[in-house]
């Protein structure tokens, strides 16, 4: 994720917080990132630069009439445009959802794990990562056979590892330093 | 891998499984998203520190020294060639560290402290951060006693004290690491570990090195860290670091060491690259900014501890090279201003067989005077002031053909000195023999010898007064000042050596006339 899309995701989550309406317009820039990436017309029109930015804005005001975007992601999009960062949609959607998550204090965790957890599982588990981070976890489960046994869970950089793999690794290395 | 027995490994399996749950292994990784020239850029790893090592897949380590918004920069030590894309990095949460102790002694090893010699494992389990703070104003003291390098010019007019930091600079081939050879020679049988850091050089150049201070006899108190030319220029960075941390272990636990980092051009240059790939602005001859603190930094480590803290020392003795004696280059000025002096080597010296090639005018010691033996300065002061005045006459006597006879003598005796102050290589001389004679050259004893005897008058007077008259050297080697008495007894075996030396010489020649 590149510097300048934290830059527009931040600045976005700061009005969304000031106007209350953090879940709307997540929800707007996630339905028009969507857009964005499906419709290969309006990909191709934004990222035209032969194309006049009043052409763009003309055509985005109707879209987003018709979408019933938040008048303030309306804006938002205006100002893409006139910086010329539309490619940037993407990235600055995960930023932005990123940064909300960090404000709201939710985190992102990868939970991977050699057998399926059952749900009575996953909620102890999400109960004792909110314990240890003191954040709302919002879980992700993968599955990795090779792992053969218990579950390592990935949240930012930290990775809480208590896999059989993880402590096999550890042996070797261990009897290979004696 | 040591041998291990079927039961133990069984045993620590053992361990391992009845313990099993109460461990799990948190750690903080990132992943690699390039890499190329011994540079890895990373991301992840938010909360690594700067100068923290990574450990990267391959047990290959590197140290994080680039820390921005969104990654990582590390450089790599080890083989970098099988990172890949994508693979994952792990924080070890320490700062890189070399072993250090008295194992280290006679070892040649490289900046990571493994050994390149055939003397197999290093045996110490200390270990010490190659980057450490250098010591507090209060934690130090004055210079107080002697380097002696042996070589009469530095030992006489530029003394070097134990905790100072004396630049040797100069064009390439002028006889810098000679220098530093005659010093580490000179250490024999004495309490000074000498540890030598060679930079950026051939290997061939470095085992040279190695060969000389063996056979020499001087290993058994030096230790050699070598980051030759050909590693990345990532362990030449490191290297003087670590030769530094090898030689803090001494100054801490009370003994004396002093580092030779050969040569300092190399270090800069090769930190240059690492900064220039890890794009950080080029300043000026496109050296990064901090050029000047990555060798302040390391100069600063060098001192003398006070009382309390056991009175060790580290010097140190860095090299630059210059381009053409030029030096006001970057690099030059800096160190220059980093160090309490400077001994400056001339190619033109160098030519006309003033060996070693110091131009004693601008070489200068801003604090060993304090740590001279007082015999020393009390024949040097006459020595600094009567070659100051030759050098100006004999500037001026190259035009004029007609001189008055106090000026013909002043530049006999200058060029009766110039010739006393030279040396042959590996001939370290003792700090006795040395004040005899500096004494017999400014007491005018060799006012009459023809130039071309000189240095055979000096060698002959040696071993005369080896045979006659050990017993002034030994008072002047006790004493370490000259009394009335001292004085008295130096003239009388001058006289004496003196008698016999113009018999003998007039001898031969009265032959030939016959």
């Amino acid at each position: 994720m590149s510097a300048l899309a934290q830059r527009y995701g931040s600045a976005l989550a700061d009005v969304a917080f000031e106007h209350r309406d953090a879940d709307k317009i997540r929800k707007d820039l996630a339905d028009f990132a969507q857009v964005f990436t499906e419709s290969g017309d309006l990909h191709n029109l934004l990222s035209n630069p032969s194309v006049s930015a009043e052409a763009k804005k003309s055509v985005l005001g109707e879209i987003a009439g018709k979408m019933g975007l938040h008048q303030e992601m309306r804006n938002f999009l205006f100002i893409l445009i006139d910086h010329g960062r539309t490619a940037l949609l993407g990235e600055i959607q995960g930023a932005f959802d990123a940064e909300m998550n960090r404000r709201l204090g939710i985190v992102d965790a990868i939970v991977t794990s050699a057998h399926e957890l059952s749900s009575a599982e996953k909620s102890r588990l999400a109960q004792s990562l909110e314990r240890v981070t003191g954040k709302k976890i919002q879980a992700q489960y993968q599955l990795n056979p090779q792992l053969i046994g218990g579950a390592r869970v990935q949240i930012g950089s930290t990775i809480y590892d208590g896999t059989v793999r993880e402590r096999l690794n550890r042996l070797r290395s261990q009897l290979e330093s004696q | 891998m040591a041998t291990i027995k079927a039961d133990e490994i069984a045993k620590i399996i053992r361990e391992q499984i009845e313990n099993y749950q109460q461990v799990m292994a948190v750690e903080e990784v990132g992943s690699v998203i390039s890499v190329g020239d011994g540079i890895a850029r990373i991301h992840g790893l938010d909360k690594a520190m700067a100068g923290e090592m990574l450990s990267f897949p391959h047990d290959v380590v590197g140290i994080a020294l680039n820390l921005e918004e969104d990654q990582v920069g590390a450089v790599l030590l080890g083989d970098y060639t099988k990172i890949e894309e994508g693979d994952t990095v792990q924080r070890t949460k320490k700062i890189m560290s070399v072993p250090v102790g008295e194992a280290l002694i006679g070892r040649v090893v490289n900046p990571l402290g493994q050994p390149l010699d055939d003397k197999g494992p290093i045996a110490t389990n200390q270990r010490s951060p190659i980057e450490r703070l250098a010591p507090g104003v209060i934690d130090r003291q004055p210079v107080r006693e002697p380097v002696q390098t042996g070589i009469k010019a530095i030992d006489s007019m530029i003394p070097i004290g134990r905790g100072q930091r004396e630049l040797i600079i100069g064009d390439r081939q002028t006889g810098k690491t000679a220098i530093i050879l005659d010093t580490i020679i000179n250490q024999k049988s004495g309490d000074l570990i000498c540890i030598y850091c060679a930079i950026g050089q051939k290997r061939s150049t470095v085992a040279q090195v190695v060969k000389t201070l063996t056979d020499s006899g001087a290993m058994e108190h030096s230790i050699v860290v070598a980051a030759s030319a050909s590693e990345p220029a990532t362990m030449q960075y490191i290297a003087p670091f670590a030769a530094c941390a090898m030689g803090e272990f001494f100054r801490d636990n009370k003994k004396h060491a002093i580092c030779f980092y050969d040569d300092l051009s190399k270090h800069a240059q090769a930190y240059r690259e690492i900064s220039l790939l890890l794009r950080r602005p080029p300043g000026r001859e496109a050296y990064p900014g901090d050029v000047f603190f990555l060798h302040s930094r390391l100069l600063e480590r060098a001192a003398k501890m006070n009382d309390k803290l056991g009175a060790g020392s580290l010097s140190a003795l860095p090299v630059i090279e210059t381009q053409a004696g030029d030096v006001s280059a970057y690099i030059p000025t800096n160190v220059i201003s980093i160090t309490d002096g400077q001994i400056y080597l001339e190619s033109d010296l160098f030519n006309i067989g003033v060996r070693p090639a110091i131009n004693a005018g601008i070489s200068v010691s801003r604090v060993g005077g304090n740590a001279q033996i007082k015999a020393m300065r009390q024949v040097a002061g006459s020595l600094r002031l009567e070659m100051a005045q030759y050098r100006e006459l004999a500037a001026f006597a190259q035009f004029g053909s007609e001189l008055d006879k106090a000026t013909q003598a002043q530049l006999g005796r200058g060029q009766r000195l110039t010739e006393i102050l030279k040396q042959d290589q590996f001939q370290p001389l003792t700090v006795e023999k040395q004040v005899l004679i500096i004494f017999a050259g400014t007491n005018r004893y060799l006012d009459d010898i023809p130039v071309e005897d000189v240095r055979r008058f000096e060698k002959e007077l040696y071993s005369f007064m080896e045979t006659n008259f050990s017993n002034v050297l030994k008072a002047i080697a006790q004493k370490k000042s000259l009394d009335d008495a001292l004085r008295a007894d130096m003239k009388k075996a001058l006289d004496e050596f003196k008698q016999q030396f113009v018999a003998a010489e007039r001898k031969p020649a009265e032959a030939a006339a016959d």
